[in-house]
C-alpha cells in the first residue's frame, strides 16, 4: 500500500529547524517534499557532527532533518528564482516556510498572493516568536526557545542554574505541532476547498509542554520551580543502583502494595506508607528504605523483578545500549540507510506505525540533486532556459560548485 | 471557534497525560471528543481525593480535557460494552493509551471495532508498542524517559546523573495527534481507516532525539551531557540577572554575532581579541567569556537584558517562569492566553494559529459524567430513565491501593 500522504506535494523554504522537521515528517509519511536551498546549501549542512568526515553531504542534523526530501538549489532573491518557486507552489498543496516575517511578501510570494491563484493552498509559517507581536523579529535558537517557552526554568536543580534540554525539545515540538496544524488545514481544505495560513511560533509550541504548570499558575498563582528529578509523587524518580540508575515509579500507584516485597524491607509495609499520600509525607524515609536493595542489584535485575510485580520500573539506558535493545530489534525500529557520500548510517524509524503500511526509510538529498529533474519534468523548462539559469547562478545542479 | 476538524468524532479511552494531550489538540482544532471514564478508577489527573468533588476542580484537568465531553462507562458490564460499541460506530477515531491487551480484554479489539466501522481510525499509544517482548509492560514518562535513552542527553556538564526534561508525555501526546491527523488525511483521500501502533518509547526517540541517535550510531556523538554549552556554538549558556532566580540565555552562532555581543555588553576589547575571534578559541576561553557576560547581565533584569541583546542582534532569551509567561507583553499582543467562553477563567493558548478561525476554549474539562445524559440519549439512543445516576459510593481513584 502506498504511504499515507503520498498524494500530497510540499514546497519547503527557509532553514528553521522545527520547520525542517515538520517537512521531514511529511516526507516520512509519504508526501513529496521539494526543499529549496541556496547555492551554499542549507546552513544545517555545515553543522556537526558528521558521518565519517565533514562534508556538505554528511552533517548528521541535515541527514536527519531532510530524510526523504528532494533538493532544488534556487536563488529566491532573483526574479527568475521567485518565478520558479511560484510555479512550484501553484502545483503543490503545502508550503512550509520559516523566513523572518515579511520576507516572502517582499518577494511577491506571500500567502495572500499565492492563495489568490490557488485557493486550497496551505501555507505554514514557522518562526521563533510568530508572525505578529513585539518580539516577532527576534532571533532565536533552541536554548532561547526552551527558555522563553517555559521549559528551562523547570529543568535542573533548584539551587543551580536552569538547564538546557540535551535534546531540542522546542524545535522538535514545533515540528510536530506544525505538522499537525498543516494537515488539519489540509483536511479542512478537502471539505471546503479553502486553504489556510498557519502562524506557528516556536515559543508557543514549547509552551504546550508546560501546560499544567502554566494552568496552575493562572488559577492558583503558584509559580512552579525546577526540582531536579524529584516528582510530586513518591516513589517516582531515578535511584542509583549497582550498575547505574534505575527509575522506580510507584505506579500504577495501586500496584505498589503488591510489589514492595521486591525491596526486602519489612518497614515498607508500615501503615504510614500504605497510601501514596503517606509516602509523599515521608518522602526521604521511604526513598532511603528502597536504596539498599537497589544498591545490590543491577539494572537488568531491577527491570525484570519490578515488571514481574506490575511496577512501572525503568532503567537509565545509554543510547549506545538502546541501539542493541531486544525490543527495538524485535520491532526492527532502527534502519540502515545508504547514502552515496556519507556511506551507510543508522536511523530511528517513524514515530508511529500504520500497521497496514510499513514505510521505507529514505536518505537525505545531495545539494541540488533534484534541480534538473524538477525544472525539466515538473516545470517542463526547456534545456536552453535551464542552462541559461545555471549560467546566471539562479539555479544550480548537483555536483557543480557555488 | 477553530473548525478545521469540525465534524470529526473522537472516542477517547486514554488516560493520564499523553493520550489526553493528543485528544486536547484534536478538540482545540474543532473535533468532538468524548472522554470515556471508568468511575471505579478515575483518571490519575483527577487526583486521589473524592471529598468535595475535588476530582472535578483540578486546573490541570480543566486544561487537559478542555473542549471535551465526559461519559462514564463501566466496561466490565456487558450492557455498557454495548453502549461503547454504539459509540465506536459513531466515532471516526478511537484513542487508547492502555497496555496492549487491556482494551481487547474488554471486548474492544481492533477486529471488533473495525467490523463495526470499516473506516475507523484506531490509535493505540502504549509504552513499548503492540508487539515485541516488552509489549505487555506499562510505563509512565518517568520510566520511559530514561529507558528510551533520551534522558541520558540532559544534565549538568560532566555529571553522571541525568536530569529529566519537561515533558515527554506532552511530546508523545503531540505525536499522537499527528498520527490521527495523518490517518484522517489518508482516509479523506482513500476511504481507508487505519490501525496505528504508537510506541511511546519509539516516539520519544524518533521525535526528540532522532539526530542524536544517528550521531551515536555513527560513532560521531559529542561527549554528554553538555549542560548549557553547545558543541558548535560559543558562547552558549545561561547567565544570572538581577533578582531572585532570574536568568538569561544566549547563543552565539557566528563570528559576526560574537562581535555584536561584545558591543552589546560593552566589551569591545574581547571583540578584537584574536584568540577569541573563532569558535574554537571561544570554547577554550569559555570561563573568561562567561565572566564578562555575567558581569553585564547581573546588572539587568532578565527581560531588560533580553530586549537589549536582541536589539543588538543577539539570540537571547529570558528564562521565563509561569508568571513571566502569564504577563508577557509579546504573548499578550498575540492574544495567546485564552479566556474560556464558559467563564471558567484563563487558559494557556494553543500552539498553532489558523488564519481562518481562532482556537477557543469553549468550556473547561468536564465534570465526571457531566455529559452522560446528552450522550446517552442523543448518540446511544437510551431513554432518559435508562441513564444511571453516578453514586459517590461507586467511585474510586487511581491512587487507592489494590
Amino acid at each position: 500500500m502506498s504511504a499515507p500522504l503520498s498524494h500530497l506535494t510540499v514546497v519547503e523554504l527557509g532553514e528553521e529547524r522545527g520547520a525542517a522537521y515538520c517537512a521531514q515528517l511529511l516526507a516520512t509519511y509519504g508526501a513529496r517534499v521539494i526543499k529549496i536551498e541556496k547555492a551554499s546549501g542549507d546552513n544545517t549542512r555545515a553543522l556537526g557532527p558528521f558521518v565519517r568526515r565533514a562534508d556538505v553531504e554528511t552533517s548528521v542534523p541535515f541527514l536527519w532533518l531532510n530524510a526523504g526530501k528532494e533538493s532544488v538549489v534556487c536563488d529566491v532573491d532573483t526574479a527568475a528564482g521567485q518565478d520558479i518557486v511560484r510555479q512550484l507552489v501553484l502545483a503543490s498543496d503545502i508550503v512550509i516556510e520559516s523566513f523572518t516575517p515579511g520576507y516572502l511578501e517582499e518577494r511577491g510570494l506571500s500567502y495572500d498572493t499565492l492563495s489568490r491563484e490557488r485557493r486550497a493552498l496551505v501555507m505554514t509559517s514557522v518562526t521563533p516568536f510568530g508572525q505578529s507581536g513585539p518580539y516577532s523579529q527576534y532571533t532565536s535558537d533552541e536554548i532561547v526557545s526552551y527558555a522563553t517557552g517555559g521549559g528551562m526554568y523547570l529543568t535542573g536543580d533548584p539551587q543551580r542554574e536552569p538547564l538546557n534540554g540535551g535534546v531540542p525539545v522546542a524545535s522538535y515540538s514545533t515540528g510536530m505541532v506544525a505538522f499537525f496544524a498543516t494537515l488539519s488545514a489540509i483536511f479542512a481544505a478537502g471539505n471546503t476547498g479553502r486553504g489556510d495560513h498557519l502562524d506557528i511560533s516556536v515559543q508557543e509550541a514549547m509552551l504546550d509542554n508546560v501546560e499544567i504548570a502554566l494552568m496552575e499558575h493562572l488559577h492558583t498563582g503558584r509559580v512552579a520551580k525546577r526540582t531536579g528529578d524529584r516528582h510530586n509523587l513518591v516513589p517516582w524518580r531515578l535511584f542509583r543502583c549497582r550498575d547505574g540508575f534505575a527509575a522506580v515509579i510507584g505506579g500504577p500507584i495501586r500496584k505498589w502494595l503488591g510489589a514492595i516485597d521486591l525491596f526486602n524491607e519489612p518497614k515498607l509495609a508500615l501503615d504510614k506508607f500504605r497510601h501514596v499520600a503517606g509516602r509523599m509525607a515521608h518522602r526521604e524515609e521511604l526513598e532511603a528504605l528502597l536504596q539498599p536493595w537497589l544498591d545490590e542489584h543491577d539494572r537488568a535485575e531491577i527491570l525484570a523483578a519490578g515488571r514481574e510485580r506490575g511496577l512501572a520500573v525503568g532503567v537509565l539506558n545509554q543510547p549506545e545500549e538502546v541501539l542493541l535493545d531486544a525490543q527495538h530489534r524485535a520491532r526492527q525500529f532502527f534502519h540502515q540507510v545508504d547514502h552515496p557520500v556519507a556511506g551507510d548510517y543508522l536511523v530511528p524509524g517513524e514515530p508511529y506505525r500504520f500497521t497496514d503500511t510499513p514505510l521505507e526509510p529514505r536518505r537525505a538529498p545531495l545539494l541540488g540533486e533534484h534541480t534538473e529533474k524538477v525544472l525539466a519534468e515538473d516545470l517542463r523548462m526547456p534545456r536552453s532556459r535551464l542552462d541559461d539559469l545555471v549560467d546566471k547562478g539562479v539555479v544550480m545542479l548537483q555536483g557543480s560548485t557555488a | 471557534m477553530a473548525t478545521a476538524l469540525h465534524g470529526v468524532r473522537v472516542l477517547d479511552f486514554s488516560h493520564d497525560w499523553a493520550g489526553p494531550h493528543a485528544t486536547r489538540l484534536l478538540a482545540d482544532a474543532g473535533a468532538d471528543v468524548i472522554k470515556v471514564e471508568y468511575p471505579r478508577r478515575l483518571d490519575g489527573m483527577r487526583g486521589g481525593h473524592l471529598e468535595d468533588e475535588r476530582y472535578n476542580r483540578h486546573p490541570r484537568w480543566w486544561q487537559l480535557h478542555r473542549n471535551k465531553r465526559s461519559l462514564t462507562l463501566d466496561l466490565t458490564r456487558a450492557e455498557h460494552r454495548d453502549r461503547a460499541l454504539v459509540l465506536v460506530r459513531w466515532a471516526d477515531v478511537v484513542v487508547d493509551s492502555s497496555r496492549p491487551g487491556v482494551l481487547d480484554s474488554l471486548g474492544l479489539t481492533w477486529e471488533v471495532m473495525h467490523g463495526q466501522r470499516p473506516d475507523l481510525i484506531l490509535l493505540q499509544m502504549s509504552a513499548f508498542g503492540a508487539t515485541g517482548p516488552d509489549a505487555q509492560y506499562g510505563g509512565y514518562g518517568g520510566a520511559i524517559e530514561p529507558t528510551s535513552g533520551v534522558e541520558a542527553f540532559t544534565g549538568y556538564e560532566g555529571e553522571e546523573r541525568p536530569r529529566r526534561i519537561r515533558e515527554l508525555d506532552v511530546t508523545n501526546g503531540i505525536a499522537g495527534a499527528c498520527a490521527v491527523i495523518t490517518a484522517l488525511v489518508r482516509r479523506q483521500a482513500t476511504g481507508l481507516g487505519a490501525h496505528i501502533d504508537l510506541s511511546q518509547t519509539e516516539a520519544a526517540i524518533s521525535t526528540m532525539a532522532g539526530d542524536a541517535f544517528v550521531a551515536v550510531a555513527a560513532g560521531a556523538a559529542e561527549s554528554r551531557p553538555l549542560g548549557n554549552r553547545h558543541p558548535s556554538f560559543a558562547p552558549h549558556g545561561c547567565y544570572p540577572c538581577r533578582g531572585d532566580d532570574r536568568w538569561i540565555v544566549l547563543s552565539v552562532q557566528t563570528d559576526d554575532e560574537w562581535r555584536a555581543l561584545c558591543r552589546a555588553i560593552e566589551r569591545p576589547d574581547l571583540g578584537t581579541n584574536p584568540q577569541l575571534s573563532h569558535v574554537a578559541g571561544r570554547r577554550q576561553h569559555a570561563d573568561l567569556i562567561d565572566d564578562a557576560i555575567s558581569t553585564w547581565t547581573r546588572g539587568r533584569g532578565h527581560r531588560e537584558a533580553m530586549e537589549e541583546l536582541q536589539a543588538g542582534g543577539i539570540r537571547a532569551g529570558a528564562v521565563f517562569d509561569a508568571g513571566d509567561v502569564a504577563n508577557d507583553p509579546h504573548l499578550a499582543a498575540r492574544g495567546w492566553l485564552l479566556d474560556a467562553e464558559d467563564g471558567s477563567g484563563r487558559y494557556p493558548g494553543a500552539p498553532f494559529k489558523f488564519a481562518t478561525d481562532p482556537v477557543v476554549v469553549a468550556r473547561r474539562g468536564p465534570f465526571l459524567g457531566e455529559h452522560d445524559m446528552e450522550i446517552s440519549t442523543d448518540i446511544i439512543s437510551l431513554a432518559p430513565d435508562q441513564v444511571e445516576q453516578l453514586r459517590v459510593s461507586d467511585l474510586g481513584t487511581a491512587f487507592d491501593p489494590e
